[in-house]
């Protein structure tokens, strides 16, 4: 490293790890002191500064989007009661009930892709809830930029469903086993704090999250133009 | 009416150092004004923040400069305050003055 240099991995660190659009000019101050020759600790000060740029940042970041932070929590403590729900209609819908009558392996595929899609419908049908409003209130709703909303969504939602899938896969686990859900009512799953639905918020809440987080952007509506 | 959104401490600190800057003010002699002033180090991370959050309000304009070889290519970003954040500093000033005058004299020590 050149004494005029600062630490690469520190300005790798800025200008990856820094929330919200790249901040060239922060970025170029930090190096313009940098080489004024701040004193013998100026590698120290340097790396000081960008945990503070990245810190500042992330916090930045959370305030920006408290509302959608608010409303994932709010929406993940629901899910219990929306898997109480599914479960109920599953058991009293005679179409699905046809589906365990099937033979293997197309029973199992039936089983995972709706256990996939009641999941997805949930999160999206809660991306729906906090966006709609928003973007009607900003007046720039149109149906495609929610579609586009709802599917940044999508790549959390494999990762994370993946966990739960690859358990009941390979070590035969599920959570909640044991647990009778067509007992339960989706109010009294609302307070239920078992570990089944304790994992259930758990799961959701990052999907719900990222997704609302991703989507927050595309709310902002260009001057003069359609969002993008 | 005069607004009420009264300016932070460090909002004020900055926007006084912007005002004493003149066309000079951006990141570097901003944060050097404010650590000559406070007499300790200051993030440059948070003063941009805070300014980002001035210029929301609509009280500080910003502009990009040109780029310098001793900033690696990386332009400098100019900021001016407007005439409402002028006016915000002013209010912000009389309030401060009138309740340091409404105060009994402090013992030196405090």
């Amino acid at each position: 490293m050149n004494r005029a240099d600062p630490p690469h991995i520190a300005t790798w660190m800025l200008e990856h790890w820094t929330p919200g659009l790249r901040n060239d000019a922060l970025a170029g101050d930090l190096l313009e002191q940098f080489r004024s020759g701040r004193s013998d600790r100026a590698v120290a000060w340097y790396w000081r500064q960008v945990f503070a740029a990245i810190a500042s940042g992330f916090f930045k970041e959370i305030l920006n989007h408290r509302s959608a932070i608010f409303f994932a929590v709010l929406w993940s403590m629901v899910s219990p009661s929306w898997v109480v729900l599914s479960t109920n209609v599953e058991v009293h819908s005679r179409a699905l009930g046809l589906m365990w009558q099937m033979d293997w392996p197309w029973s199992s595929i039936c089983a995972i892709a709706l256990s996939f899609s009641t999941s997805l419908l949930f999160i999206w049908s809660g991306m729906a809830l906090y966006l709609i409003p928003r973007m009607s209130a900003s007046q720039s709703f149109n149906m495609r930029t929610l579609v586009r909303s709802l599917l940044r969504a999508m790549p959390m939602f494999v990762a994370i469903a993946a966990v739960p899938f690859a358990m009941s896969l390979f070590f035969h686990a599920r959570h909640g086993q044991g647990i009778d859900r067509r007992t339960l009512t989706p109010f009294n799953a609302l307070t239920d704090l078992r570990l089944w639905a304790v994992v259930e918020r758990l799961f959701n809440l990052p999907i719900l999250l990222y997704g609302l987080w991703r989507a927050t952007p595309l709310l902002r509506k260009p001057p003069g133009g359609l969002p993008r | 009416m005069a607004d009420r959104n009264y300016l932070g401490e460090f909002e004020l600190m900055i926007l006084l150092a912007v005002i004493r800057l003149e066309e000079e003010a951006y990141g570097v002699p901003i944060c050097r004004e404010l650590e000559a002033h406070r007499g300790r180090d200051v993030s440059v991370g948070s003063v941009y923040a805070a300014l980002e959050r001035l210029e929301a309000k609509g009280l500080v304009s910003s502009s990009l400069g040109d780029s310098t070889p001793e900033r690696g290519g990386k332009a400098k970003r100019y900021f001016r305050v407007t005439s409402t954040g002028l006016r915000q500093v002013h209010e912000t000033r009389r309030v401060l003055s009138k309740l340091w005058h409404a105060l009994p004299k402090l013992k030196e020590n405090v």
